[in-house]
């Protein structure tokens, strides 16, 4: 399973091979540092993709080539490898209409180019992310311009067939990256009332049993809800009880995670998208976000009556 | 012109190098003309190279054998030189003299007139059948020295083949029937041979092949008297030497075969073998081994392998299959699951399991399916550790003897739901077999019927058999099959597995045993297997071994032909050096004569075992089909999981169906487990406590360590009795969870002394308590009086221990502990009495071994008698340990309301919270009531009950089935029926969740006890057994066997009437309800009425 998404243009039947496909890296640069920082992400899952790596720039009126080097702050060397696209019009808009035009595309940018309230999306990525049906990756300015190198990996999970949707894309991701991959599934904290289908143990007896052969059987059950085996990358599951956004953001920084993939549905509306916009904002980490089908994270919880 | 040729044959016949091999050629060697035949030519060259002399014998011409056999003909060289073909049914023969081209060496020429002769026989026949039947037959010319009568010469039957012969022959006397030849194919042959006495031909021969009625010269009688003349003759091979093969020797519609012409008065002293169907039978010198041309290819393999001073792969010396047995069409004796759920494949493979005590094997799917399938099969007792400090010994992974690779042109057959138009799993508990059926849809639109049957032998514990079953529903084309066995692959349903498995040996073997070594102990499988493919034109490609890897692989491809059955059948036998130092001579030898008997035969007396066994344990209940089939569900799993013939094993948590739990023995073994076998199965259940007999040393050793004295037996047991219970685990959460059974669920020791007694009490089995159990008992007693310390004043207390109710840990005077210990303590004493009474010399023997004494027995009556477990005199409760009481309180009612009747509460509500709360995992003092019931007064019992019952979550599958026993006896039947369903679903409806791990057999046992020590209200006393029914309203009555002291009891419940019957065994003390206790006697039946709430009883004759 590819970590890009097909566009499926047409609905014709593409003979072509997935090496014949054009797949993309675009990374929309508005000439902040803020936006600068998706770079060293985007060049490293570039190379892990065997795509080409897009700069993407969207403005009024076009400018000589030399001024857009230089207006984009791009370093000596960092051109090398990719191609720049200069557009005219509004910037989500041709973002979005360039990445459609490649068979397999993904957007890496920046969560906000100048200064926003902490934790929030800036409108271009915002309008970006809500619109993408291809997997994109959001990064944190603060991340800074050091070198990324992909060497764990996170999939949080709910329990749902939807957030397993993610581990395909993800296990793939991992498997070219040689990283280790981590399952999170985030479940309600203790006292507090279950969701209908928890996936939760419903029976833990002697634990040095029952929870080794939990984790193997959550594993398992995601692996066929996702169709792929975890055996081609190393994956071990892990158990967060309490809110999933806050849990997400604090397993990540806890288990020094390079990379988070979550599963959205696309609603935006604030019961489907809390996790998302708590995960995107907090995370000291990139965010790749893949479009699956289906409910999103379980919202709120009530206690035991 | 046929001959007696000597005695009967046997299989053994076959084990020797012959220096002549005379053979049939159609039917015998290939299955027909347009078979390719270059595997059959590669054998018969290594077979002339090495100088035996091959004779084809062949009704066909030259041309057309030449054409099969040219491979042999242009690659053998020199060594064609020993090659000779008779063809024309005995009018030819020709050698080749190390050149590509036919010698002729002998051909009988027909003169003229006999060639009229033979044209005059066979036109008289074809009038008169045209005159007198109306019957049209038609006559071939064209052949050396014969003419040939067709009698069905209709497009359908123009070119039958071999194994239609059955079809063929029905076809042809319906037509000679139906046309008024009343006597069928041999009135035929009669009016040919009057025909060619009329011709005035003085030998004629005539023959049928059934399509056929044929007027002759010659037939094959003369090939053998030229090979015996001059290829035997001439080298002096002495005729004992010779081995004579074809597939048509018996009689087809009352005619002999044409192979039969092949024994003749010189070729008497031959070994003659027939790889036919042989429907009519054989004569008793022949050997019958059926298979077709697959088999006499292995035939020719093992004397090739003879020769070059190989011991052959298993010779494929056995019975001509027989039809199989079919699945039980009976919804109580059957599971059926339908359909494809992958995400439940686990599960199923659980339940669907086989086994027999010795080795379970899951039901997982033969083709794999590395997302979804969990193949494993588990030996009883080979327990291994990885190399980890942390790691504690697990039952090891065992190769994967049942996996198999199909492909139908070229496509891999593979379980999805997209490609299955049905798939069915059968559990056939009555016959111990598992099955599948499936309909196969590939994406070009093939449709392909498998079907997969499975059992692990109950009357020969180390074989299993495993039959599959192909038929092409809508094509004709290429099939390949695989027979594959493996080392476990290390990666099960997509995860890497993270425990020992048996891996290969390396280093080439020669008798086709595969050899596993387990990595820490060294522990050693010896596997040895064989399969073969039947249908109707199989080509065979012979086992390809490659034993250094531990893989073997056997494969066949045919053109498989619509609507035809290919069925393959593989037999697996396996040893250990538990068995032997050498189990690889055992494994071959079990499989060799497995192979003789057949699938068939296997199946048979694996279906006889489990009729005995059923006959001695199955429970009918009039009126509830799901719990019927519940009980045989748990019955089967139980009895899959014993083997009294091993003593040094017992059954772990989950038995051999799955890997959670790592094969650890629990007390669910000797409290939830045992009863069962104790009273249908006695063998099994003394093999059990003989297991916790043989690993008294471990428990010593435990007990020791922590500072005590006697026998403290380990929490979690493997093979030696050691403590294997982990000390921490790290959690998904992260959290470090210290985990103290091992090192504080004392009650154990308690628990087995128990089973011990309890066992004798049922069985009267004086042997064992002389010389096993006195010791269990002695022993557990000597540990509770050094476990425990005396107060200020004088009560005797057990501190820091883990109770049933394992979410409070570290807990003083446990009530079910205590009450155990103070049971343990009493029972010691009474054992050390009996043991002066009855077996001084045993006792003086154990006294010196175990340093026990008068004074020390009577200071266990003192500690009994100060034992803390008090009753509360207002309320009659027991608390159940110190200070539970006051712990908070907490209202499980909701939880009730919304239909659960369990949870882990401690994931519920976090581990600390469920510590300070009055939560109950567990049956605790609920399960002391079940167990001591007659020390507690029914006021006692039945406050405690009400008391407990609500507080508990049932956070172990052991607790259903207890709270449906104890409300039973206290006649609650509702919610005794109510626990006796969740008990019951634990597996069949998964309702904890993690069946796939392996079957819950202590819920299991509990089950049975619920039906025979509830509602059948069951108990055994010194005195003798008593009974006092109590029938759910919905069961019309309750049927169940039970053995009694050497008694055969029946037993039968109903409403308003009961009674209990001795089919054999020695004379028991019976009490009925409130009646006197009586005798019953061989062939006597005890039978009481209902009144009120009683039992009226009266002895009748019978």
């Amino acid at each position: 399973m590819s970590l890009f998404a097909d566009t499926g243009r047409g609905g014709a039947l593409d003979l072509r091979t997935a090496a014949e496909q054009r797949s993309g890296v675009f990374v929309p640069l508005d000439g902040s540092l803020e936006a600068v920082a998706a770079l060293p992400v985007a060049r490293a899952l570039a190379r892990l993709a065997g795509a080409t790596l897009h700069l993407v720039h969207v403005s009024e009126r076009p400018v000589s080539l030399h001024e857009l080097v230089h207006a984009l702050r791009l370093l000596p060397g960092e051109l090398y490898g990719s191609i720049l696209d200069e557009l005219a019009g509004t910037p989500a808009d041709r973002i979005l209409q360039l990445a459609s035009e490649l068979d397999r595309p993904m957007v890496v940018m920046s969560s906000h180019s100048e200064a926003a309230p902490e934790g929030a999306l800036g409108p271009v990525a915002f309008e970006v992310l809500q619109r993408a049906s291809f997997p994109v990756i959001v990064v944190r300015p603060e991340r800074g311009s050091g070198p990324f190198v992909l060497q764990r990996m996170a999939v949080p999970h709910d329990g749902s067939r939807r957030t397993a949707g993610a581990l395909g894309p993800a296990l793939g991701l991992a498997e070219r990256a040689g990283a280790a991959l981590r399952v999170v599934h985030v479940a309600p904290a203790p006292g507090e009332r279950l969701p209908e289908r928890s996936r939760l143990p419903q029976y833990v007896d002697q634990p040095q049993h029952e929870w080794p052969e939990w984790a193997r059987e959550f594993l398992e059950r995601l692996e066929i809800f996702a169709g792929v085996a975890t055996a081609r990358a190393p994956a071990r599951l892990f158990l967060a009880r309490g809110d999933p956004g806050e849990e997400i953001v604090r397993f990540v920084a806890r288990e020094e995670v390079d990379l988070v993939a979550v599963a959205w549905s696309g609603k935006a509306d604030a019961s489907s998208a809390a996790t998302l916009w708590h995960v995107v904002g907090h995370c000291v980490c990139p965010v790749l976000v893949l479009r699956t089908a289906g409910e999103d994270w379980h919202a709120g919880s009530r206690s035991i009556p | 012109m046929g001959a007696a040729t000597g005695a009967r044959q046997d299989v053994a016949s076959l084990d020797r190098p012959f220096r002549v091999i005379a053979f049939d050629w159609d039917g015998t060697a290939v299955m027909g003309r347009k078979q390719d035949a270059r595997h059959v030519c590669k054998l018969l060259e290594r077979l002339l190279r090495d100088g035996v002399s091959i004779v084809v014998v062949t009704g066909t011409n030259l041309a057309n054998t030449v054409a099969q056999l040219s491979p042999l003909i242009h690659e053998a060289g020199s060594h064609n030189r020993h090659l000779f073909i008779a063809t024309n049914r005995g009018s030819e023969v020709y050698g080749f003299e190390g050149r590509p081209q036919p010698v002729p060496l002998f051909r009988r020429a027909a003169t003229p007139e006999e060639d009229r002769q033979l044209t005059a026989a066979a036109e008289s026949v074809r009038a008169q059948l045209q005159q007198d039947f109306g019957l049209e037959a038609k006559i071939v010319y064209d052949r050396l020295n014969r003419r040939k009568i067709d009698l069905i010469p209709v497009p359908e039957w123009a070119d039958p083949p071999k194994s239609a012969i059955g079809k063929l022959l029905e076809a042809v006397q319906a037509r000679l029937f139906a046309a008024g030849v009343h006597g069928g194919l041999q009135e035929v042959l009669r009016m040919a041979e009057r025909a060619a006495a009329n011709a005035g031909l003085r030998d004629a021969r005539v023959t049928s092949d059934v399509k056929h009625v044929e007027i002759g010269l010659t037939d094959k009688s003369d090939s053998v008297e030229w090979m015996v003349r001059d290829v035997c003759g001439k080298k002096g091979v002495h005729l004992s030497d010779v081995l004579i093969a074809g597939d048509e020797f018996g009689p087809i519609g009352g005619v002999e075969g044409s192979d039969h012409k092949m024994l003749t008065p010189s070729s008497r002293g031959a070994v003659f073998v027939s790889v036919g169907l042989e429907p009519g039978g054989v004569d008793p010198e022949i050997l019958h081994l059926g298979g077709g041309p697959p088999r006499f290819c292995q035939i020719l393999a093992a004397q090739a392998d003879l020769r070059a001073g190989k011991r052959p792969f298993p010779v494929a010396t056995r019975a001509v299959p027989l039809p199989l047995p079919v699945p039980v069409d009976d919804p109580v004796w059957t599971l059926v699951q339908e359909g494809v759920d992958l995400s439940r494949e686990r599960e199923y493979e659980t339940i669907f399991s086989v086994g027999n005590g010795y080795l379970g094997t899951r039901a997982a799917l033969a083709e794999h399916n590395p997302l979804a399938s969990s193949p494993a099969t588990f030996l009883a007792g080979v327990f291994d550790a990885l190399p980890s400090s942390q790691a504690v010994p697990e039952l090891a992974l065992a190769p994967d003897w049942t996996r198999l690779r199909v492909s139908i042109e070229g496509r891999e057959v593979a379980l999805e739901p997209a490609t299955a138009l049905a798939h069915r799993r059968i559990l056939d508990m009555k016959q111990g077999a598992s099955w599948r059926e499936w309909r196969y849809h590939d994406p070009s639109g093939r449709v392909t019927r498998l079907r997969e049957l499975r059992m692990a032998s109950l009357a020969h514990r180390h074989v299993a058999l495993q039959v599959f079953e192909i038929v092409p529903e809508n094509w004709s084309g290429r099939l390949v099959v695989e027979a594959v066995v493996e080392p476990a692959s290390g990666i099960v349903a997509g995860l890497p597995v993270a425990r020992p498995r048996m891996l290969a040996v390396p280093g080439p073997r020669d008798d086709g045993v595969l050899v596993y070594r387990t990595g820490g102990k060294g522990l050693t499988l010896a596997l040895a297997t064989s399969s073969q493919l039947e249908g109707s034109d199989a080509f065979p490609i012979l086992p390809r071994l490659r034993a250094a890897e531990g893989v073997s692989v056997e494969r066949w491809e045919v053109d498989a032909q619509l609507g035809e059955t290919y069925r393959l059948e593989r037999v697996a036998s396996f040893y250990t050096s538990r068995d032997a130092k050498s189990p690889e001579h055992l494994a071959k030898q079990r499989l060799t004569s497995a192979w003789d008997a057949g699938a068939s035969a296997l199946a048979a007396a694996h279906a006889k075992a489990w009729r005995e066994r059923w006959e001695a344990c199955a429970i009918e209940v009039q009126g509830d089909p799901a719990a019927e089939r519940a009980l045989r569900f748990a019955a089967y799993h139980l009895l899959i999981a014993a083997n009294p013939e091993d003593e040094r094993v017992s059954i772990g948590a989950r038995t051999l169906t799955g890997e959670s739990y790592k094969g650890h023995v629990f007390w669910d073994t000797d409290v939830f487990m045992l009863p069962f076998f104790t009273f249908t199965y006695p063998e099994a259940a003394r093999a059990l406590l003989m297991y916790r007999y043989h690993t008294l040393d471990g428990a010593r050793g435990k007990a020791a360590d922590a500072g005590y004295r006697g026998a403290l037996y380990a929490w979690e047991s493997t093979d030696t009795g050691h403590e294997t219970t982990p000390r921490f685990m790290l959690a998904p959460d992260g959290e470090v969870i210290p985990i103290v059974s091992g090192l504080q669920e004392h009650h154990i020791s308690a628990d087995i002394a128990y089973a011990a007694w309890s066992y004798w009490e049922a069985t009267g089995d004086d042997r064992f308590m002389a010389e096993a159990g006195a010791e269990i008992l002695l022993e557990t007693a000597c540990f509770w009086a050094s476990r425990g310390v005396w107060d200020d004043e004088g009560r005797f207390h057990i501190r820091d221990v883990v109770g049933p109710d394992e979410y409070h840990e570290g807990v003083d005077d446990n009530a079910f502990t205590n009450g155990l210990a103070r049971w343990n303590l009493r029972r010691g004493a009474e054992v050390f009495e009996m043991l002066r009474r009855r077996w001084p010399e045993r006792l003086q023997e154990l006294s010196r071994k175990l340093a026990i004494g008068p004074d020390e027995v009577e200071q266990w009556r003192r500690i009994a008698a100060a034992m803390e477990l008090s009753i509360d005199a207002a309320t009659g409760l027991i608390e159940q340990f110190k200070g539970y009481f006051a712990l908070d309180d907490y209202d499980l009612a909701p939880m009730r309301a919304q239909g659960k009747r369990a949870a882990p509460m401690d994931m519920l509500l976090g581990r600390e919270h469920t510590l300070r709360s009055r939560i109950v995992k567990q049956a605790d003092v609920v399960m002391l009531l079940q167990l001591l019931w007659d020390e507690f007064p029914e006021a006692v019992r039945e406050a405690n009950f009400r008391y407990y019952e609500p507080r508990t979550c049932h956070g172990s599958s052991l607790s259903p089935s207890t709270h449906a026993l104890v409300a039973a006896q206290l006649g609650d039947i509702p919610m005794a029926m109510d626990y006796f369903k969740q008990a019951s679903e634990i597996d069949l409806a998964n309702n904890y969740g993690n069946a796939a791990g392996g079957v819950h057999a202590a819920a299991l046992g509990g089950l049975w006890q619920v039906a025979v020590f509830g509602f059948g209200g069951v108990r055994v006393y010194r005195e003798g057994l008593t009974m006092d029914p109590r029938l759910p309203p919905a069961w019309r009555s309750l049927r169940f066997p039970l053995q009694f002291r050497g008694a055969q009891l029946e037993i039968s419940v109903e409403a308003d009437r009961t009674w209990v019957r001795s089919l054999g065994g020695k004379p028991v003390a019976v009490t009925l309800g409130e009646a006197p206790r009586q005798k019953l006697s061989v062939g006597e039946e005890l039978v009481a009425a209902r009144v009120g709430r009683g039992w009226r009883s009266a002895k009748e004759a019978p």
